[in-house]
């Protein structure tokens, strides 16, 4: 008797990244997510050099090499935008004006599980969703920066299959694949305008979609971990970058005005629905980290982040049936660096934590606008453990408070105004070992 | 430890003379009076009016000073002259009202802050006290000419903004000429330096605009030397797949000169301007345009066209008095225009500079308007006529609300890169959004009218914003191919137009 094989084809693929889609991050550093594990998000997300549950296959896999059973993870962060602001300033949209971006709460799960092959060598396997963008404007059709960018999404689900050898007892190396399953969303109006006014009146709504299963790309990622004493560990995870060239369709409607400008508008709108591409090279990031474990049972855990956000050079839409109608968006990203630290003390079973970090924004000032409004962030976090070495329970709260961030003079959209953010994650971690 | 010491010192005695230098140059925005001509009054749709008024940029600046009584000439809808409005989008336009508005602050016991006449030329602005009861009076009200009641103003900051008058005519003509569509830059250099030197005083700033790229305006750059099929509205080509160029009068040499039944034709070279006159339907054409009889266009593109083969006709002066107004600007008029243009630029900035005032490059901001426009949160405004926002729908000339925002916004960022100022730069949104419709209670408003694209009194109105260095001028426009041909005869006086007086 044949065994029934598991096959991603057309339909169980969608299906099954749609568990993970059902949840997409919203609030980024760039739009970077790092918050994929309960307890390291208790500690400030500075766990390269910890690593010490199976939530090391995201933040640095070399620490799978001290995991010595077979061991599962599941876990979900609840993210929500606690407040995303606008106010407005001259030239445009004006002074006095407010807006807010949409707020809900995205729940993002991963999974993890470790499986030892020998004494030396493990094989992990996650998945999880490392990057991702949901910046929504309440009021759409009404928003003052509706003709940049009504909606903008980014969602992934990372494949993330590993293996770590431990070369010995204080040394442990680890390398894997990452294969990222991708869509992008964006909606805005078009503008035009209305002669007989001499002033502006929304034309067209234009939706452009992909689909998860469609868009996909691969990298790869490594880590090293070294333990010279039990009590002090040094670690380091590097990720690749991953360049996804993304299809999908692009919908045109027309907004009507009621008066005759609308039968002149309307030749000139491509009505229907159209094929589009675009390509995003997320970056490649690195991680550095320390711990330091006190007597006691006080661990501190430093840590310092890369990310090659200079990758994202540009945003380029390309229509192929409609000449013309390409768009171009030059943005100019650097390189960032976040600075974390991470502090845990344990009471026998049970485990207290904090953390905090700055992560500095990739964002230059004139990029800031509708589509997306990055900036410097401070995190506090503080968290809860409790377990064995068969199971283990973890919970976490991080709040993120984005600094406020005012464009003015220097905007690339002419739109600009102060931007204020901040979001709150939870997280939780359920942990077994065999 | 002494040598840090002085070096400190030394610091601090640099940023405080900095900072007392800084004291210094800042302006003093208490008191702001702009001179100037139509650009500056706010007349957009061939009129001034309240409801454009208020977009002009000597109120914009006043806003962003924090003046809160700035006055200005108001004038009630429809207008005076009536506003100019599109009435269909053929596009077809026509005046918004039988009526005229009246005036609105012309009770105020001193001059006005805006002083701004539409039509002024620089020595108008010092030596002229009246029109006879045109709009100049509306504005003036028989207080001394423009220069005199701004200084009796006292101001502490003023604007200077004689744009184009002096110039702007010979490109809506068809010909420069000094003394007919030109004053005569030694003029220019003398009025212009009096004026500069009368407005210098101990304590007063401000800023002199320059003159725009004369191609900036529709009127001299919406139609292409080609043709162009008036439905699609692309160029027509050859069989070689290049444009076809719309026939001239001048003899540029071209061997596809040819000679057709009104005289000998020559493609128009590339380079050339065409103005919207071409379009304008004229009632001694039998209510059509050139272009719609077929003027300029080879009867090889559409032989059933009753003037194919004809040439547009080329502006001339016919002494003592007789002004024929052509529609085709040749490559070496649009560069004598333009050197023209240049060096009046250089007039005004070396005036400005020599009694203590800015120069603002308009003519720069006009080349980058012309190539980029301006986008507001993805919302573009460029300089094509009805469509990109940027102009008004009066003689294809004056700035839209939106217009006028986007260079009060480039002004007062000058003044703040200038200056060092932190001056609020305007909302844009606010013209963007608001329709620059007549207001509620309007009387006389008429319908859609019959013209298309661009009317004979639009037409018109440009030699009244731009009016001819002498007004006893009498204008011929071009009409029936008897006198487009018959050029050196004598002028039928029936077609004979003299240029309207301005009305009140």
């Amino acid at each position: 008797m044949k065994r029934p094989r598991f096959r991603l084809n057309r339909i169980s693929l969608p299906l099954a990244l749609a568990a993970f889609l059902a949840a997409v991050p919203a609030f980024p550093a760039g739009f970077q997510v790092m918050t994929q594990g309960a307890k390291a998000t208790g500690m400030g997300l500075a766990f390269t050099a910890v690593a010490d549950d199976p939530s090391a296959i995201f933040y640095n896999p070399a620490g799978l090499g001290w995991q010595k059973h077979f061991e599962a993870q599941i876990g979900a962060e609840f993210l929500t935008k606690v407040k995303g602001d606008f106010e407005g300033s001259n030239p445009y949209p004006g002074n006095g004006v407010s807006e807010k971006q949409h707020s809900t709460t995205f729940v993002v799960p991963n999974v993890y599980a470790v499986v030892p092959l020998t004494n030396e060598l493990n094989f992990g396997l996650g998945i999880n969703s490392p990057y991702g963008l949901g910046f929504r404007w309440d009021n759409p059709e009404t928003f003052s920066g509706r003709f940049v960018s009504q909606n903008a999404v980014i969602q992934t689900v990372d494949i993330n299959p590993v293996f770590s050898f431990q070369a010995t007892p204080t040394f442990s190396v680890a390398v894997g694949a990452d294969y990222r399953f991708s869509k992008v969303q964006l909606e805005r109006n078009n503008a035009a305008i209305n002669p007989l006014t001499n002033s502006v009146v929304d034309v067209a709504h234009v939706k452009l979609n992909s689909k998860i299963q469609d868009n996909h790309g691969w990298g790869w990622n490594a880590g090293v971990l070294f333990k010279p004493i039990p009590q002090f560990s040094v670690g380091a995870a590097y990720r690749s970058r991953i360049k996804i060239d993304y299809e999908g369709t692009a919908n045109f409607e027309q907004r009507l005005t009621g008066t005759p400008f609308d039968a002149l508008v309307a030749p000139q709108i491509p009505r229907g629905s159209h094929p589009v591409q675009t390509k995003i090279e997320f970056p490649a990031t690195l991680n550095l980290g320390t711990a330091f474990t006190f007597p006691g049972d006080f661990l501190v855990s430093l840590e310092a982040d890369w990310t090659q956000w200079t990758s994202f050079k540009s945003l380029d839409i390309h229509f192929p049936d409609l000449p013309g109608r390409d768009l171009h968006r030059d943005d100019e990203w650097r390189n960032s660096w976040a600075y974390r630290i991470g502090l845990q003390k344990k009471f026998g079973a049970m485990a207290f934590r904090a953390g905090y970090y700055r992560d500095k924004t990739p964002m230059p000032t004139e990029d800031i606008g509708p589509l997306l409004a990055d900036n410097d962030r401070d995190g506090y976090s503080l968290g809860f453990g409790f377990g064995t070495d068969r199971w283990g329970i973890d919970v976490s709260d991080l709040y993120l408070k984005v600094h406020d961030r005012n464009n003015r003079g220097h905007s690339n959209d002419n739109f600009y105004g102060t931007f204020k953010e901040a979001v709150n994650v939870f997280a939780f971690s359920l942990r077994v070992a065999f | 430890m002494k040598r840090s010491l002085l070096r400190l010192a030394g610091i601090a005695a640099v940023a405080g003379l900095w900072a007392v230098g800084a004291a210094a140059q800042a302006p003093n925005f208490s008191k702001y009076v702009a001179l100037g001509d139509s650009y500056g009054a706010g007349y957009g749709s061939g009129c001034l009016v309240v409801r454009e008024q208020r977009f002009s940029y000597p109120a914009q600046l006043a806003r962003s000073f924090g003046i809160t009584d700035f006055q200005q000439p108001t004038v009630s809808d429809p207008g005076i002259p009536t506003c100019n409005q599109i009435t269909s989008l053929t596009p077809t336009f026509g005046p918004i009202s039988k009526n005229t508005g009246a005036p609105t602050n012309a009770a105020l016991a001193r001059s006005y802050d805006n002083l701004s006449v539409p039509g002024y030329k620089i020595a108008d602005v010092s030596d002229k006290t009246t029109d006879n009861g045109g709009i100049a009076d509306l504005i003036l009200r028989g207080r001394g000419t423009q220069l005199n009641q701004a200084l009796g103003l006292n101001p502490t900051f003023i604007t200077l903004g004689i744009i184009g008058n002096d110039i702007l005519t010979a490109g809506g003509a068809g010909f420069l000429q000094d003394g007919v569509t030109a004053t005569p830059l030694a003029l220019f250099t003398a009025k212009y330096n009096a004026v500069a030197a009368a407005l210098k005083a101990s304590g007063r700033t401000g800023v002199f605009l320059g003159t725009p790229d004369p191609r900036f305006i529709p009127l001299a750059s919406t139609i292409p030397y080609y043709v162009v099929d008036p439905k699609t509205r692309q160029p027509v080509r050859d069989a070689a797949g290049n444009v076809i160029p719309l026939y001239g009068t001048r003899d540029t040499g071209d061997p596809r000169c040819k000679v057709g039944p009104g005289g000998k034709v020559c493609p128009l070279p590339p380079g050339t301007e065409v103005t919207l006159g071409a379009s304008a339907p004229q009632a001694a054409l039998g209510g059509k345009s050139l272009l719609a009889l077929g003027f300029g266009i080879p009867c090889s593109v559409d032989a059933t066209l009753p003037k194919c083969d004809f040439g547009l006709p080329d502006g001339s002066f016919t002494p003592p008095a007789t002004v024929t107004i052509g529609v085709v600007l040749y490559p070496d008029e649009v560069i004598a225009i333009d050197q023209r243009v240049r060096d009046m630029n250089a007039v005004i900035k070396s005036a400005a500079e020599a009694n203590g005032f800015k120069y603002f490059d308009f003519y720069a901001l006009s080349q980058d308007l012309i190539v980029n426009g301006r986008t507001y949160a993805g919302i573009h405004i460029s300089t094509s006529f009805v469509t990109g926002g940027m102009f008004a729908y009066g003689e294809a000339v004056h700035m839209s609300n939106i217009g006028y925002t986007i260079l009060s916004d480039e002004l007062i960022q000058f003044i703040n890169a200038s200056y060092g100022t932190n001056l609020e730069r305007p909302n844009i949104a606010t013209a963007l959004f608001t329709p620059d419709v007549p207001a509620p209670g309007t009387t006389g408003a008429i319908g859609p009218a019959a013209s298309v694209d661009f009317t004979e009194e639009m037409w018109r109105g440009f030699f009244r914003s731009f009016p001819f260095q002498e007004e006893s001028f009498e204008l011929v426009f071009p009409a029936e191919p008897a006198a487009a041909v018959e050029r050196a005869a004598p002028v039928d006086r029936s077609r004979v137009i003299r240029v309207p007086r301005k009305r009140l």
